[in-house]
Formats: C-alpha cells, sequence, structure tokens
C-alpha cells in the first residue's frame, strides 16, 4: 500500500506544483533520460526527410510502426509479418512538388546521411531509387524514393524489409492497405479539382 | 501504386546488383542518353545482390540461383520502347563494344528482333554477359557483370522477368559449362 505522504508526493509532481526536492531530483533525471530518449527516436528516421516535411507543409504523410504495419496484414499472412519483421518503424511522404523542386539536391542530401544508393531506374519519366544504409555491416535503414514530374514518394524506414519478402510486402501494403488509395488518389488527382481547392487533403497523422 | 508498378517494382528490387565505377561499352551508352527521359534504364549494385546471400531457398534450383546471384557485381540496363530509330540505336551499340574485349556467344533472331550474346573474361572466369536487342521499334543493352554462371543466369532471367535471357537455355550443356569454367579455348 502506499504511504499518504508519497502519494501526496507524487500528486503534486504531476500538478506540476513544487515538490520536495530529492523528489524533483528525480524527476529532473527522469524527464532528462525521457528526453534523451525520445530526441535519440526522433532523430533516428532521416534528417533530410525531415526536412522535405517541413519545406513541403501541405505534403501527405503516414506513419507506421512495427505494431501498425501488423495491423494492416488482417490475413494474418506469415510471410508478410517476416517481412516487415525488422522494421521498426516507416514514414511515408506524398509530395506535391513546387517549380524549384531539385531533386538531385534531395538524392545529395541523403547520400550525406550515408544512405548508399543500391538500385537507381527511370522509366515512362519515373525515376525509383532505393537506398540503403549500414552499420557494422548490419543494414539499419532502408529508403525508396519514387519520383516523377508532379510528385515525390518517400518510403523511409529505419530497420530492414527482408529482401526476400519485398514483393510480398508490397503487395499487401498495395492490396490491402487504405494508404494505398491514399496514394492512388494522390498520383491520378485531377489538376483541375486541384485548383479548385477539392481535392482532398489528409492531415498528417500516426498510423498508430 | 497500382499492380503493375508494384510488379515493375518488385521486378526492379530482385534485379540488385551494382554497376557504379564500370567502365565498359553500356556506360559509353549510358553517359550518352543518361539525360534522354525516354530511355529506360536500370542500374543495381553489388549490395543490392548481396542482400540476396542470406535468403533461405526452398528448392535446390533456388539455392543455386540465389549462390549464382551473390556472385553477381553489377547489372545495367538501357532500354528504349516504341522507338522508330531501333535498329539505328541496336547499330550505334556496337559501334561502341570494343570487339577485341568481347567474344559473340549466341545468336538469336525472333520476331523480327535480333539479339547478340556477348561476355567478357578474366582469366578463366566469365567476368561480363552483354546482350543487346535490336527490333522493330524497341531496342534493349543489358550488362552483368560478376562471377557470371552461364548454367544459371537464364533461370535468373526467368525468375526476374528479363526477357531475352531465356533465350541461353537454348545453349547446349557443354557450350555453357566450357563457358562457365573454360579448361580449353576451344570457344574462343
Amino acid at each position: 500500500m502506499i504511504a499518504p505522504d508519497r502519494r501526496k508526493d507524487t500528486m503534486v509532481h504531476v500538478s506540476g506544483h513544487s515538490c520536495p526536492e530529492h523528489v524533483g531530483r528525480h524527476l529532473r533525471r527522469w524527464l532528462t533520460i525521457a528526453l534523451v530518449f525520445v530526441v535519440s527516436i526522433a532523430s533516428a528516421q532521416s534528417r533530410t526527410t525531415q526536412k522535405l516535411q517541413e519545406q513541403f507543409k501541405d505534403s501527405r504523410a503516414f506513419f507506421f510502426y512495427n505494431n501498425t504495419l501488423r495491423m494492416i496484414n488482417q490475413s494474418e499472412d506469415p510471410e508478410f509479418d517476416e517481412a516487415i519483421r525488422d522494421i521498426e518503424k516507416m514514414k511515408l511522404l506524398l509530395i506535391a512538388k513546387d517549380d524549384g523542386f531539385d531533386f538531385k539536391n534531395v538524392v545529395s542530401q541523403y547520400t550525406s546521411e550515408d544512405f548508399e544508393e543500391i538500385l537507381t531506374s527511370r522509366h515512362d519519366g519515373r525515376n525509383f531509387d532505393i537506398f540503403l544504409k549500414e552499420k557494422n555491416g548490419k543494414t539499419t535503414a532502408m529508403l525508396a524514393l519514387v519520383n516523377d514530374e508532379n510528385n515525390l514518394f518517400v518510403l523511409d524506414i529505419v530497420g530492414r524489409i527482408d529482401p526476400g519478402k519485398m514483393t510480398k510486402f508490397f503487395s499487401v501494403m498495395d492490396e490491402k492497405s487504405d494508404i494505398s488509395n491514399k496514394i492512388k488518389n494522390f498520383v491520378t488527382r485531377d489538376d483541375k479539382a486541384n485548383d479548385r481547392g477539392e481535392t482532398e487533403r489528409e492531415d498528417e497523422k500516426p498510423q498508430e | 501504386m497500382n499492380t503493375k508498378t508494384t510488379g515493375l517494382t518488385a521486378v526492379m528490387v530482385l534485379l540488385a546488383v551494382g554497376a557504379f565505377g564500370q567502365s565498359d561499352a553500356i556506360t559509353r551508352f549510358f553517359n550518352k542518353y543518361a539525360a534522354d527521359e525516354s530511355f529506360t534504364q536500370v542500374t543495381v549494385s553489388g549490395k543490392m545482390f548481396s542482400l540476396f546471400t542470406n535468403l533461405e531457398a526452398e528448392t535446390q534450383e533456388d539455392k543455386e540461383v540465389l549462390e549464382a546471384i551473390s556472385k553477381l557485381k553489377g547489372l545495367r540496363i538501357i532500354a528504349k520502347d516504341d522507338t522508330r530509330n531501333a535498329r539505328e540505336l541496336y547499330k550505334e551499340a556496337f559501334s561502341l563494344i570494343p570487339a577485341a574485349d568481347y567474344q559473340e556467344l549466341m545468336s538469336v533472331r525472333d520476331d523480327n528482333k535480333d539479339m547478340k550474346f556477348m561476355i567478357r573474361e578474366n582469366g578463366d572466369r566469365i567476368s561480363e554477359l552483354l546482350m543487346v536487342m535490336g527490333g522493330a521499334d524497341e531496342f534493349m543493352v543489358l550488362s552483368v557483370f560478376g562471377d557470371i554462371d552461364l548454367k544459371q543466369i537464364s533461370r535468373i532471367g526467368r525468375k526476374m522477368n528479363v526477357h531475352g535471357l531465356e533465350k541461353l537455355e537454348n545453349m547446349d550443356s557443354k557450350q555453357k559449362g566450357n563457358k562457365k569454367n573454360p579448361t580449353s579455348k576451344d570457344n574462343k
């Protein structure tokens, strides 16, 4: 049973009033640890992706954590679960580019973050590039960029997708996720409707 | 992303190989047409291929294919569809290929398409397989490099939907075996 005075101490902290000095020290220490933890988690995602999101405030962003991705897998496909096993989190940005957009500069910023280009392609005016970041021989992050005349898709993954399960991963994401519909709508949106302000806007919200 | 895009993505992902710094015929061609958006281009690094080394194979054939993939160092494709100058591009590609460095492995004419397979050797190993294809309205150059096992390349092409490579199946097994580990120079 909690002693009444300790309960009071806790309540005092929660309400933000003054508290005994030793409790304050503990709380400050825990707060510091928590802040460091939060900052380290936040910095795990690519700085360039964060900058892009800040620069393009109208971009659509989706966050997935490992448990969210598992929820997408409603049929409980074991192969999909295997594919996402090592994904810590994933951010998808859908950016409608402006006139001065410099894709090469974006790529250069990613490579300066130690992302290594492992596949580049161009087909029908659309670039598709995959990057990898490694630490001590282990893949710590993956990045896919799809760039065309009007849009840039950024798939920023902390962790890795099992390469042998990539097809399964993309097929489940494509077929079973509401996200794919949003992407399709984004890509095929009517420019005229966009001009009229009729395009649906989706606020950024974590998909957790 | 639609199914077609996803399929293309999957194929491109599976094509994994690294071709940076390559100083060969296809690089010259790449450099010439790098800025031309009408060309399809794919470049895969060795790093990407290395990702496949730890995959579990379900069958013996898959195991052999994965082993062959893991020895590849890069892949490059440059292609153009629905073009009127496919024949000119085909000729141009050959004009850029240093004949002394490559030897012709096989020629195929199929549905008004011409295909030539050439190899470059490094010691007793095949270090590059070059496929040049030209049709009435389509053109493609494909270069695979690394330690190449011709016995497996056609299987890799089949599994990765790289059209043309399946033609290598038409080579007789003796020829493929000799090219994998040529102990005689008869085929040169």
